[in-house]
């Protein structure tokens, strides 16, 4: 390495970036202007609701009470002293079930007696916000009546207040320290708002100094110099590396400033800001630094190896968009309030960060996981930077065309007619629909457990044919869509007893590798179809994912990578990702072996329906056996487990045979007609 | 003197289906050009031509072959030293357009080898040569294309390179512009430096080069003398000949 020519071009490409005006306004503007503006509005906002609300009149009917009980109560609400500025009033209404469905008020009461008790029953709507406040209210002002009313009751009988009333009582004590309390309350923001900076920061210099060098044709200049290729990667990479640590600095000083103003007016209005110490975060902070800054290194060195396949800005754009999706979703993880950092999270890019500084920021040092996170981002910094020089190495790359990326973020018109998928679209879609998944998914399994499965089904199917349309794709080409023919079909349905049974041996097998994985896949579809009938089912867990799930993977996806690979490898390819988009390890192995048969039924055949086929009877036999498999004794009593592995194990071995060779034989015709 | 042995560049082109083939972009060609000599390499799009020169240039690694520069005792084969005695100029070499001109021409004499000292002498030395005085400390963005065009000359001589490679230098330029270049490879010619210069310009090649290079598909068809190559196809200009041995081309593949 000559030192004299790195230092040269290190400054070259420093002052190159430094004098673009977009990466002064990503670094520096961003941080120092927007994130205290947005503070402040924040607060204004949530000032401005605290305000409404306290100052928020409720009204309150009575139905039927007698004047004594409305009285005693109203005396009481009205005459409480207590600090709250809020106000329940009281209006008059004749009709106070309509007048609470109008809103006009907000609750009423109505009251019954038993012996030696009244019950003021409180009528709201839970789903208004003001009536349900106002319920409350009411519920805690009538608690509070009833214990006066006990104490007095208990006094004039000369009890022993205590003893009746109380004689057990709880009382909460928080031993958190004021400090741990506001890193619990950071622990997640500030590592999200860290991830997507240094993103932010290290973005608009790895594209300058890649692709934007390729685009201003300076590239070319600079390799007629006698500089080596490690010379001009390692000064790309320290140049991008230092703007992102350098922008990491500055918001980290944006942040403090909020911080320190936070904690002066804090000061001045509360006593518990004596008892908080900034200074406790300094350790906190001191790690985090070492270990963003390694993640700066390793976030600099990913978006230059994403952005040197780009020939232009605009490209380059298109490439880091997939990547900035995933690393700012990942850093949603410190939202999540179950995951931790662990031995296995320690290795998770960017989600070790956010979760280090999760737990830094309530004092957990757990300094082997400190040491992990620190190595493992070294390790795929060091990783990334091998690439970039293996990529620097590529003529094809440096001088080659530019090859066709995500067109889904360019202008329709600028699509030529007939446009095949690429690679990189179908794994948007793919991504996209995963994160939909998870998020949309999550969402909708909380008002019934099957629309957790459904809805993301939908995606998966509606976003290839939307990118289809987007990209004015041929569909007829792109998703097979064509009839098999009749050899196919009797094809597919002896692939579907030949590959579902394998894929029952090998999920059995593994079952009993990990038994507590098998039995959760099993329950977990147990309570998915809780209260759905059977023909629902199969709709649902059987017909749609084989329409769906083959669009996407057998139809956009594979077509996308058959125009850049050979069969196996796409089939291999493509059945992976179908394996780990089903997002469980024990799954992983059978759903990939079933999906490289889809993948070659397709490929054979040249129709998305045979490998349909094969999807919705696998499913469907699934179904099934969750409905009605308990029913037959064999399957449940352990001691024929054997014999039964047995009987799938000639079934693969006789089906999957001839189910390939039907395929075959149909294309081996072919060319001889050809011939 | 820069000779080129057996220069081979095998590209693989990729095909629909995840299919490769293989193909020669540059098929054994050997040639060599002396000091004080002005060597035209012509030929049509796609035959090769931007190639050649990545690989005289050591822009680009070659498949098979070497190049060789025998200016001093010992031959310079390596690829640092073969770049440091020459001067690489294309309509692809653009300049750092954030630099001022001095900037660029300073960083790029440093990166060649010299110390500061010396390249603030010669950084002044190209400044009187080629009249850059009002513009020196101006932005690269800024500036008019002639002066652009003067700034690019003005950075491949920096290092004051023997062996000068031109490919289509005067592409999409003015006359003024171009003339400029054309003059400059004239004057560099008296100086005893070799010039390797690619064109589509046939007027321009007939008058300027010293003797002329015809590749197609990747191998030199023929070589020659202006006047040697229209004796041979009996052409009365180097347009007609270029024509002649294309066709001759065309006609030896069927």
């Amino acid at each position: 390495m000559n030192y004299r020519q790195l230092k040269l071009l290190y400054k070259k490409e420093i002052m190159d970036v430094i004098r673009d005006k977009k990466t002064i306004l990503t670094m520096v503007v961003l941080p120092v202007i927007l994130y205290p503006v947005l503070f402040l509005v924040v607060m204004q906002v949530v000032a401005m609701i605290a305000t409404t609300q306290q100052e928020q009149t409720y009204y309150i009917a009575y139905e039927n009470v007698a004047e004594e009980d409305r009285q005693s109560l109203n005396n009481w609400i009205q005459g409480k002293e207590d600090k709250l500025d809020y106000s329940l009033k009281e209006v008059e209404s004749d009709h106070p079930e309509a007048d609470l469905k109008d809103e006009t008020i907000d609750a009423y009461i109505t009251v019954s007696k038993a012996a030696g008790q009244i019950i003021y029953e409180i009528h709201y709507l839970s789903a208004v916000t003001n009536s349900s406040t106002a319920s409350d209210m009411l519920k805690e002002e009538i608690d509070a009546l009833a214990k006066k009313q006990a104490e007095k009751n208990a006094k004039a009988d000369g009890l022993d207040i205590n003893r009746v009333l109380y004689p057990v009582t709880a009382k909460l004590t928080d031993r958190s320290s004021n400090e741990s309390t506001m890193g619990s309350i950071l622990g997640s923001i500030i590592p999200f708002l860290m991830i997507t900076s240094i993103l932010m920061g290290s973005m608009y210099p790895a594209i300058d100094a890649t692709a934007g060098e390729k685009e201003r044709g300076t590239l070319e200049t600079l390799l007629t110099l006698p500089i080596g290729n490690m010379e001009l990667i390692m000064s790309k990479f320290f140049s991008v590396a230092t703007i992102s640590v350098v922008s990491v600095f500055i918001n980290v000083l944006s942040m403090s400033g909020i911080a320190a103003y936070l904690y002066a007016t804090m000061k001045a209005f509360s006593a518990a800001a004596d008892d908080f110490h900034l200074a406790s975060f300094l350790p906190a902070i001191l790690i985090s630094i070492v270990c963003i800054i390694a993640f700066a290194l390793f976030m600099s060195a990913l978006v230059m190896c994403v952005c040197a396949f780009a020939k232009s800005f605009k490209e380059a754009n298109n490439y880091v968009t997939p990547v900035t999706l995933v690393v700012i979703l990942t850093g949603y993880i410190g939202f999540i309030p179950n995951i931790e950092l662990s031995f296995g999270t320690s290795l998770v890019p960017v989600a070790n960060i956010c979760l280090l500084m999760k737990n830094l920021l309530v004092f957990k040092y757990d300094f082997t996981l400190i040491l992990l996170v620190l190595l493992s981002n070294v390790i795929y910094a060091f990783i990334a930077v091998w690439f970039l020089g293996r990529i620097y190495d590529s003529e094809t790359i440096l001088f080659g065309e530019s090859a066709a990326g995500i067109r889904l973020f360019e202008r329709r018109k600028n699509i030529k007619k007939g446009s095949l998928p690429t690679i990189q679209e179908s794994l948007l879609i793919l991504i996209v629909a995963l994160l939909l998944m998870v998020y949309a998914g999550g969402l909708m399994s909380l008002k019934a457990p099957v629309m957790g499965v459904v809805v993301p089904q939908f995606f998966i199917g509606v976003l290839p044919v939307l990118a289809c349309i987007y990209i004015k794709g041929n569909g007829k080409e792109i998703f097979k869509l064509k009839l098999p023919k009749g050899r196919h079909v009797t094809a597919s349905l002896c692939l579907f007893v030949g590959a579902s049974s394998l894929a029952l041996i090998v999920s059995s097998l593994l079952g009993m590798l990990f038994p507590e994985s098998g039995q959760n896949v099993n329950e977990e579809f147990l309570t998915i179809l809780e209260g759905v009938p059977f023909w629902a089912a199969i709709l649902l867990i059987a017909l749609a994912p084989a329409l769906c799930e083959e669009l996407l993977f057998r139809g956009y996806m594979f077509t996308a990578f058959r125009q850049k690979m050979s069969v196996g490898k796409s089939i291999l390819f493509v059945s992976i990702l179908f394996g780990i988009s089903h997002m469980s390890l024990i799954r992983f192995l059978p759903t990939a072996l079933l999906g490289a048969v889809l993948a070659y039924a397709v490929y054979r055949s040249e129709s998305l329906l045979s490998s349909s086929i094969i999807h919705f009877l696998n499913n469907a036999f699934s179904v099934w056996t969750l409905y009605y498999g308990s029913d037959i004794a064999i399957l449940n009593d352990e001691a024929y487990t054997g014999k039964v592995m047995a009987v799938l194990a000639v079934l693969t071995l006789v089906f999957l045979p001839v189910g390939l060779s039907l395929l075959k034989e149909k294309k081996k015709e072919t060319d001889k007609n050809m011939e | 003197m820069i000779e080129a042995r057996n220069l081979t560049k095998q590209f693989v082109r990729s095909l629909k289906k995840g299919k490769k083939e293989e193909f020669y972009a540059v098929d054994h060609v050997s040639f060599q050009a002396v000091q004080g000599e002005i060597l035209g390499i012509l030929g049509p799009n796609g035959a090769g031509k931007t190639t050649l020169l990545r690989m005289l240039g050591s822009l680009m690694e070659p498949t098979e072959g070497q190049v060789v520069i025998r200016n001093r005792e010992e031959p310079v084969t390596s690829k640092p030293e073969l770049k440091k005695h020459i001067g690489y100029l294309s309509e692809n070499t653009k300049l750092y357009g954030r630099f001022t001109v001095r900037e660029l021409l300073s960083l790029f004499g440093e990166l060649y080898g010299f110390t500061k000292e010396e390249m603030q002498e010669q950084v002044e030395k190209t400044n009187a040569l080629l009249h850059m005085e009002e513009f020196i400390d101006n932005r690269i963005e800024k500036l008019s294309t002639g002066q652009k065009q003067r700034t690019s000359i003005a950075r491949c001589l920096i290092h004051n390179p023997d062996i000068y490679i031109f490919d289509e230098p005067t592409l999409g330029l003015d006359i003024i512009s171009s003339k400029a270049i054309i003059d400059f490879m004239k004057q560099e010619k008296t100086q005893g430096k070799t010039v390797l210069y690619s064109t589509h310009y046939m007027e321009e090649a007939e008058f300027l080069c010293d003797r002329i290079l015809m590749i197609d598909k990747g191998k030199v068809i023929a070589s020659g003398t202006p006047s040697e190559l229209k004796a041979a196809t009996g052409t009365g200009n180097l347009r007609d000949t270029f024509f002649a041995y294309m066709e001759g081309g065309a006609e030896n593949e069927l």
